[in-house]
């Protein structure tokens, strides 16, 4: 269950932003094991005055891998207490990212075993093993893998049988093959793990060429075995559209991750732009640039955007686009007004017409899973209609 | 709890090798090399090791035991370890003190299942 985000004071919101810019590692670091290159950064922040909050921020927010880069590169100054606390709380974060990789290392064999080919290892440990310095620098609470929809309900089934459990049934028989991003599925030890069908809700889910996420997969290796990811680009890409659409604001660390792709880019825009644009998602780009060039600290800190920075002055996304973008982080997962969109956008009439039914007629057990009922459903349709 | 593990729970053991211990287990001829099947983090000079046949426990390794841990990526003889070790330390520690921590080192590392001994070519390629 995810912890409730503590009051987190303006001053701590700045100081947290300033740690991921000063832990974002550029195309001069070492690819693993190594460390930021501290020497490119000019100022040092003494923060021995910001306290146990400041820490707890850090760890509330996934950041404590970025703080111990900061501190490690000299950049950030803690007092002993302070260090002390940050340790304790990434030792923690660490240890469950071990016990995640654990189960996800026995979820990839028996998925494999039943025959789930079309299998990607998403986000937090793909993140963490191919595109940071050091495994630890990044830390995530859950597990993400991406299968086709032609292979969904096997590895659904499969979960449930290792002993995972949905807490919500599927929408309608043959929705979550067909049209959603992701289940979830829970074990009773608490490892959860995200299944997706796609990286993305809304319009965009249905602009992403599907087939490109599972092409030219990059391994990495996890206790001996073969894991495999999107390729770079589409990591990248997948991290832009995931702190754009994921959230109603993008969060420190996906913004951390955007800009370390950013980074590492090493100020050729074109490879990302262009697969942008097929996937019709430039608004989400941009959008995902713009909020890293808002970090505060990213120019003393030696990470050079200045590539990406004159992309995205230079590049003027459309009012329709951008409402599109708009609408999608309004109405996140739920069921709004953006839905409308999904259904004039998908290709196929039969597709329009499971998606519309799927979205005006979910099963009984689905709503009291829910706990709604079909005529409080018919009344929240008929008062959004109305607004 | 989700997001989290606690470190520091009965089912966490903490390594450490035993300075004075430096019993030989008299199979110097052969290398010794980390197991495949562990998963790895490394904070400060530790080491969070979590393996994955037996128990799945998670362990953590300070100082010496760490440090020989990290060089156990590819097959090296106990005595070269040593060697290094004391060429490391010169001038700092008695040869005879980091020789007997180096070999208890590895003896634990060994009775922990987190390393073995090399028997054939196939099996020296280690994490």
């Amino acid at each position: 269950m995810r912890r409730p985000d503590p009051e987190v004071t303006a001053d701590i919101q700045a100081r947290l932003e300033m740690v991921v810019a000063l832990s974002v590692s550029g195309p001069g670091d070492a690819p693993q094991r190594g460390a930021v290159d501290g020497s490119r950064v000019g100022d040092k922040h003494d923060w021995s005055d910001g306290g146990q909050a400041l820490i707890d921020a850090a760890r509330t927010f996934r950041l404590t891998g970025a703080m111990m880069v900061a501190v490690e590169a000299g950049t950030v100054e803690l007092s002993d207490e302070q260090l002390a606390l940050l340790h304790d709380h990434h030792v923690g974060a660490l240890a469950w990212c071990l016990r995640l990789e654990d189960r996800l290392c026995e979820v990839v064999e028996r998925l494999t075993s039943v025959g789930v080919t079309d299998l990607r290892v998403i986000k937090g440990s793909a993140i963490a093993h191919l595109d940071e310095t050091d495994p630890a620098h990044r830390t995530f609470g859950d597990l993400d893998l991406l299968v086709s929809g032609a292979q969904f309900d096997w590895a659904s089934a499969a979960l449930e049988d290792m002993g995972a459990h949905r807490p919500y049934p599927e929408r309608r028989p043959g929705w979550d093959h067909r049209f959603a991003k992701s289940a979830t599925l829970t074990f009773d030890d608490g490892v959860e793990i995200d299944l997706h069908r796609t990286i993305c809700d809304g319009v965009h889910a249905v602009r992403v060429p599907l087939g490109r996420l599972f092409a030219d997969p990059e391994p990495f290796v996890l206790a001996g075995q073969e894991m495999l990811a999107m390729d770079h680009t589409a990591r990248a890409l997948h991290a832009c559209y995931h702190a754009v659409l994921g959230s109603p604001t993008p969060r420190l660390m996906s913004r951390r991750d955007v800009a370390g792709y950013l980074a590492r880019t090493n100020g050729d825009v074109g490879p990302l732009v262009a697969e942008a644009e097929r996937w019709r998602g430039t608004a989400v780009l941009h959008e995902a640039v713009g909020s890293v060039l808002a970090l505060p600290g990213l120019q003393a800190a030696g990470v050079d955007l200045s590539g990406w920075s004159a992309w995205w002055t230079g590049t003027e996304i459309p009012a329709a686009e951008q409402a599109v973008v708009a609408a999608q982080r309004r109405d996140g997962s739920s069921f709004g007004p953006s839905r409308v969109r999904v259904a004039w956008e998908m290709p196929g009439l039969a597709n329009r017409a499971a998606y519309v039914r799927g979205l005006l007629l979910p099963t009984a057990d689905h709503l009291a899973s829910r706990g709604v009922t079909r005529s409080s459903l018919v009344q929240r349709v008929r008062r959004r209609v109305s607004n | 709890m989700s997001g989290e593990a606690r470190v520091g729970s009965s089912e966490e053991t903490e390594l450490r090798a035993p300075g004075a211990r430096g019993d030989d287990p008299g199979h110097d001829s052969r290398p010794v090399v980390a197991n495949r099947d562990v998963l790895e983090r490394r904070v400060g000079g530790e080491v969070l090791l979590l393996r994955r046949a037996g128990d799945h426990e998670l362990q953590r390794l300070a100082g010496v035991t760490a440090a020989t841990w990290l060089v156990l990526d590819r097959p090296a003889l106990v005595a070269d370890l040593v060697a290094e070790a004391v060429e490391v330390a010169a001038g700092v520690a008695d040869p005879a003190v980091v020789e007997s921590a180096v070999r208890g080192a590895v003896q634990v590392l060994l009775e922990a299942d987190l390393i073995h001994r090399v028997v054939d070519e196939d099996d020296e390629v280690g994490r």
